[in-house]
C-alpha cells in the first residue's frame, strides 16, 4: 500500500454467534464450535435458524452492564447493533492499548463503523405502534435508535473520538468496506488511527421472511440447526443469519511505532470493485471476485508481500455465491507459477452463521489473529508448553514478549 | 507433538464440509480442521473476501507483521 505510509492493525474487538471477546471466540472458532440454533422467535419461518450473539453475565457473554463504553439506560436508547459495536469497540481499544485522551489524539483517531440494515426491528414496532395507536405514541428514541450510522455514532460519541466518523452501507461487504475505507482515511493524512468495522443485529422474522423470498436462506436444516451453515458443501441450500461486530484498530505503521503498540498483522492491500450484473447473484465465473482478488494482490505485491497463503472465503453457505466465489480463487491460484502450493481456503460462516454488515468485519479479525498467532508460533517452535497455558497465551492480547523470555 | 505441545491452531476451519461442490478445482485446499497449515508451510499473506447485493465486491489483504528487514521466503 502506497502513498503515504504502511497500515497496521493493533487491536481487534469481537462480538459473535460464539461469544463475545477474542479469547473466548478464537478458540472456539478454531475447535469448530458452531454458534447456530433453532429459535422459537422464527417458528413458522420457513427458515427456523439463525445465530444468535449469546447473552448473559457469564464470561463470554453479552452483558452491557460489562461493557466501559455503555451505561445503565443504554437498552432503551440504542439498539442492539450499535451496543454489539460499543462493546467490540471497547474490546479493540483495550487490545491495541490506545485511549486518546488529549484533544490531538482525539481529533486524530476517527471511526468507521458501518451496518448493512441498521435497526429494522425498531422499524417494525414503531410502524405498528403508529398503525394501532397513532404518530404521537412513536417514541422519540424511534429514528436515533434505527439510523443506520449511529454505531459509528455511539462509538465515536463514548469513545470521545473526534476525528473522521463514517458509515457504509455495502449489505454484506459492509464491514470489509469499513477497513478499505479506513485505509484510505489513514493513507490520506485525515487521521492517525481509524476503528473499522461493521455491526449486524436483524435476527428478525420480517428479515428472514425477506431473505427467504429471495431463496437465500437456508431452509433444510431447521431440525439440525449446527449443520445449516455449510460453505462450499454439496448439501448447502442457503445462509443462515448471524448477528454480532467486529472492530479493528487501524493505525499508521509510524503512529504504532511511536507510541510502542504491538502490531498483529499488516492492511497490505485491498481491491475495491462492482459486478455490474445483478441485484443479487454473481456472475456464474466470479468475475468480480476475482478482479477484486488481484487488485487487492497487486497491493500487497507493491508493498513487498507477493505471497498468498490463505483466503478466508466469503462463501455464505448458497448454492450459486459459494461456487462462483471457489471458481474464482481457483483462477487467483493458476495465476501462480507452477509448481505453487495449493490456496487455503476457509468459510468461517458455517461457525458464525452471516453477519451481513458485521461479515467482512469479523472475517478480517479472523484473519489477522490467523496471521498473528502464525507469528507467534513461528517464534516459539521449540518450546514444548502445556497445552492450557497455551491456550491462554494464544488468546489473551499481548503475549509473545512474555513467552519468549525464559 | 502431543496434544501437550505446541498446539498448531492457526487456521479457523470450514465445518460442515463434508463433499466439497464445486470438486476438483485446481489450486486449492479446503481447511475443514482448525490448525497449522496441514503442509507445514507458514502463513505469509491471506485474502479476506466479502461480497454484497448490489455486486459490490471488496478483498482485504493482511500480511503477517515481520521485524523490519526480516526476509520474504520463497514458495516452497
Amino acid at each position: 500500500m502506497r502513498f503515504g505510509e504502511r497500515i497496521v492493525v493493533t487491536g481487534v474487538g469481537i462480538v459473535s454467534p460464539l461469544g463475545v471477546g477474542v479469547r473466548t471466540v478464537w478458540p472456539r472458532l478454531l475447535a469448530g464450535g458452531c454458534g447456530v440454533k433453532r429459535l422459537e422467535s422464527l417458528r413458522g419461518q420457513t427458515s427456523e435458524v439463525a445465530a444468535p450473539v449469546p447473552r448473559g453475565s457469564e464470561d463470554g457473554e453479552f452483558d452491557p452492564a460489562r461493557c466501559r463504553l455503555m451505561a445503565p439506560g443504554d437498552a432503551q436508547t440504542i439498539a442492539p447493533f450499535a451496543q454489539f459495536a460499543l462493546a467490540a469497540a471497547a474490546e479493540a481499544l483495550d487490545s491495541a492499548r490506545w485511549a486518546p485522551a488529549t484533544d490531538a489524539e482525539r481529533e486524530r483517531t476517527g471511526v468507521a463503523i458501518g451496518s448493512g440494515i441498521g435497526s429494522l426491528a425498531d422499524i417494525v414496532d414503531a410502524s405498528d405502534t403508529m398503525r394501532e395507536r397513532g404518530p404521537r405514541r412513536v417514541s422519540a428514541y424511534f429514528v436515533p435508535r434505527m439510523l443506520v450510522n449511529m454505531a459509528a455514532g455511539h462509538v465515536s460519541i463514548r469513545a470521545g473520538l473526534r476525528g473522521p466518523l463514517s458509515c457504509p452501507a455495502t449489505a454484506c461487504a459492509t464491514g470489509a468496506s469499513a477497513v478499505s475505507d479506513a485505509a484510505l482515511l489513514l493513507m490520506s493524512g485525515a487521521a492517525d488511527v481509524m476503528l473499522a468495522g461493521g455491526a449486524e443485529a436483524c435476527i428478525e422474522p420480517l428479515a428472514i421472511a425477506g431473505f427467504g423470498k429471495l431463496r437465500a436462506v437456508s431452509t433444510a436444516y431447521n431440525a439440525s440447526p449446527e449443520r445449516a451453515s455449510r460453505p462450499f458443501d454439496a448439501g448447502r441450500d442457503g445462509f443462515v443469519m448471524g448477528e454480532g461486530a467486529a472492530v479493528l484498530v487501524l493505525e499508521t505503521e509510524g503512529h504504532a511505532r511511536r507510541r510502542g503498540a504491538t502490531v498483529l498483522a499488516e492492511l497490505c492491500g485491498f481491491g475495491l470493485s462492482a459486478d455490474a450484473h445483478h441485484i443479487t447473484a454473481p456472475p456464474d465465473n466470479g468475475a468480480g471476485a476475482l478482479r477484486t482478488m488481484r487488485t487487492a494482490l497487486r497491493m500487497a505485491e507493491a508493498c513487498g508481500h507477493p505471497f498468498v497463503d490463505y483466503v478466508n472465503a466469503h462463501a455464505t453457505s448458497t448454492p450459486q455465491g459459494d461456487a462462483a466465489e471457489l471458481r474464482a480463487i481457483s483462477a487467483l491460484a493458476a495465476d501462480r507459477p507452477a509448481g505453487s502450493l495449493p490456496l487455503l481456503v476457509s468459510a468461517t460462516k458455517g461457525a458464525t452463521g452471516h453477519l451481513l454488515g458485521g461479515a467482512g468485519a469479523l472475517e478480517a479479525a479472523f484473519t489477522v489473529l490467523a496471521l498473528h498467532h502464525q507469528v507467534l508460533l513461528t517464534l516459539m517452535t521449540s518450546d514444548c508448553l502445556p497445552h492450557q497455558v497455551l491456550l491462554t497465551l494464544m488468546t489473551s492480547d499481548c503475549l509473545h514478549h512474555q513467552v519468549l523470555s525464559p | 507433538m502431543t496434544s501437550d505441545c505446541l498446539p498448531h491452531q492457526v487456521l479457523p476451519p470450514t465445518i460442515n464440509l463434508e463433499k466439497p461442490e464445486p470438486a476438483d478445482l485446481p489450486g486449492i485446499a479446503h481447511v475443514t480442521v482448525g490448525g497449522a497449515p496441514a503442509d507445514g508451510r507458514p502463513l505469509r499473506a491471506a485474502l479476506s473476501n466479502s461480497f454484497g447485493f448490489g455486486g459490490v465486491n471488496v478483498s482485504l489483504c493482511f500480511a503477517r507483521w515481520a521485524p523490519a528487514g526480516a526476509p520474504v521466503t520463497q514458495d516452497e
